[in-house]
């Protein structure tokens, strides 16, 4: 078998460039194939870690559960971004108050027009100041509002990206006005991104100053965090006792679960098509083989005739055309696989993502391209064994 | 003494819709030593006679005993057995692999001979030095001249020591001067006993062999030599 696997390298090396060419096809599809999955795999990390980044920082206190309203409501004082932030590991913290008010319905006109598209229904939020970066959110336009706002209670607000654009109000130079009920409020920034709470995207957002005496808000509902990375524990043990020191059990410190649907449900579609592409070029690869180890054996049946009269079985001729076909599909897997991770490391690159790739990947891809290189090579090795030893004296060359 | 090749009422018929006899039956007897050359017209049954008696086809009907051992009625497998042990080829068209040298087309007999790895490159560098070609060892074919391909061809068959060496048209593909450089070769390896059968339609070179053997239209006919 060694000898047999030496007769097939040095059959395949008297033909270089010919290999090359035939074994382009297996090249292309498992390179297809091998950066088709490992850039999956690359994004679904990347979605992951990204996610468990921000996991991993992030602390939301709220009033517990069994605590009752009267409670809950005095639990979180009114200077809770200033207390949580002595902590150690705190980057940054904010008050976030979602008001109940059912009925308030936010217009972006004065006027009651029963046709009019204009109304909807956001949640109203009041936020101090600090929240903007607790939640890692950024400005499309305007600008966010400052502790002078809430201390003096002015009647402004932050839209939400995707409410201004529900409201038509995409430009805030102009100072425009909604109105909460039938309060006017000013205008004067829009939300364009919002890691932590995308939700804050769809709301109205007021100081919390505002809040107070506009709508009653008799204490915030609830603190987001922002931590240092691997600090969220320690300070989730920590803020409740730093916002309530006489009852630090009114309050509980939460942080928020995986959402494994992000995990399991990454570009499946485009992943599918682009297998199915790979294993078309894999076919076609595999009749690109089949047809040049044909026309291989069929140059080379003064030397099969010859291996014949020099005493090769009819078996050892079909292997040795058998592993040559495999061995053309083996390099073709090795330089299809070493391209794919190329791909993936520079789609990386430039992406600056991680590349992350199954350890399989690269050694089943080179020995999925030998596999396609031996199916390819039954039909022409089978012919193989049908020369007749009598050949050599017929053929020339 | 036990002929090497004895060949009793072999004929040849290939089968068709009329069926063509290349070789009527024949006997031949050939011992070990001998030089036979054959001789005749192409398409006359000589090469049929070569196949038959190298192993590579069977006869329709008769006996053909190589070395007192009856071998027209084996099976494939064993008629490839007993030619990779007992006969070496030589073909008018050398059939070297044009990408490996001298010493490895050497080396591919002996693999199928079943020589151990280790000893084959030893035994195809003696057959190359048997054949005067002990400096070429690492030579390509494609660097060689024809005379040279034919004795890389020789050494390949010799490697095996085989009982009967088989030349078909050794010097077709020869001009004259290189024959004789490959002649010369057949009579030094006959003097050291090795037994030669060749066919050949040149009259020039069978008369070199010791011995002659006519075949007309499938029959054959001894054909005396003066000595």
């Amino acid at each position: 078998m060694r000898d047999l696997i030496g007769e097939a390298l040095a059959g395949i090396r008297a033909r270089v460039h010919r290999t090359l060419l035939t074994a382009l096809g297996v090249v292309v599809g498992i390179a297809a194939l091998v950066a088709t999955l490992g850039l999956a795999t690359t994004a679904g990390a990347r979605i992951v870690s990204h996610f468990d980044e921000l996991a991993a920082t992030s602390v939301t206190v709220l009033p517990a559960n069994d605590g009752g309203p009267e409670r809950a409501q005095s639990a979180i004082p009114w200077d809770a971004p200033e207390r949580v932030e002595r902590l150690n590991g705190v980057v940054a913290a904010g008050t976030m108050s979602t008001l109940d008010l059912p009925g308030t319905p936010v217009r972006a006109t004065a006027v009651v027009d029963p046709l009019a598209s204009d109304v909807t229904q956001p949640p109203l939020v009041a936020a101090s100041p600090e929240l903007l970066g607790a939640v890692r959110g950024s400005l499309l336009a305007g600008r966010w509002y400052d502790q002078g706002h809430s201390d003096r209670r002015d009647g402004v607000v932050v839209l939400g990206g995707r409410l201004a654009a529900r409201l038509h109000l995409a430009d805030v130079s102009q100072s425009p006005a909604v109105f909460v009920g039938d309060r006017a409020f000013t205008v004067i920034g829009v939300l364009g991104t919002v890691e932590r709470v995308p939700s804050l995207l769809d709301a109205v957002i007021l100081p919390d100053g505002t809040a107070r005496t506009r709508f009653g808000l008799a204490a915030p509902l609830s603190v987001v965090v922002e931590t240092d990375v691997g600090a969220a524990a320690l300070v989730a043990g920590q803020a409740p006792l730093a916002l309530a020191p006489q009852q630090p059990d009114a309050l509980v410190a939460q942080r928020p679960a995986e959402p494994e649907a992000t995990r399991a449900k990454v570009a499946a579609d485009t992943q599918a098509l682009f297998l199915a592409l790979a294993a078309v070029t894999l076919a076609i690869g595999a009749v690109g083989i089949a047809n040049t180890m044909l026309v291989s054996v069929l140059q080379r049946v003064g030397e099969i005739g010859l291996r014949r009269s020099l005493g090769a079985t009819r078996g050892s001729i079909a292997l040795l055309f058998m592993l040559e076909s495999a061995l053309v599909g083996l390099f073709g897997g090795v330089l299809g696989a070493a391209l794919g991770v190329l791909a993936v490391v520079g789609v990386g690159y430039l992406r600056q993502w991680t590349p992350v790739m199954e350890p399989w990947l690269t050694p089943g891809g080179a020995l999925l391209g030998a596999v396609v290189g031996l199916l390819a090579g039954i039909y022409p090795a089978w012919r193989a064994s049908r020369v007749e030893p009598v050949a050599a004296l017929r053929a020339d060359g | 003494m036990t002929p090497l090749v004895e060949l009793r009422g072999v004929s040849r018929v290939f089968p068709a819709v009329r069926p063509v006899t290349a070789l009527r039956p024949t006997d031949l007897t050939i011992r070990a030593g001998e030089w036979v050359a054959i001789t005749g017209r192409s398409g006359s049954g000589k090469s049929t006679l070569l196949q038959i008696l190298g192993l590579l086809d069977r006869p329709t009907s008769g006996s053909y005993r190589l070395d007192g051992e009856d071998v027209s009625g084996l099976s494939d497998r064993a008629r490839t057995r007993l030619r990779s042990s007992r006969i070496g080829f030589v073909f008018q068209s050398f059939h070297l692999m044009a990408h490996r040298s001298a010493l490895e087309n050497v080396t591919v007999a002996l693999l199928y001979h079943g020589c151990p790895r280790r000893q084959r490159v030893a035994r195809a560098a003696e057959a190359l030095d048997r054949v005067g070609l002990a400096d070429r060892a690492g030579a390509m074919p494609t660097t060689m001249s024809g005379g040279e391909r034919q004795r890389v061809a020789v050494a390949r068959a010799l490697s095996i020591h085989p009982q009967l060496l088989l030349a078909d048209e050794p010097t077709g593909n020869l001009d004259s001067a290189t024959a004789e450089e490959v002649l010369s070769l057949f009579v030094r390896l006959n003097d050291e006993g090795q037994t030669v059968l060749m066919v050949t339609h040149d009259g020039q070179v069978a008369a070199r062999a010791r011995r002659r053997v006519e075949i007309t239209d499938g029959t054959v006919r001894e054909v005396t030599v003066d000595a």
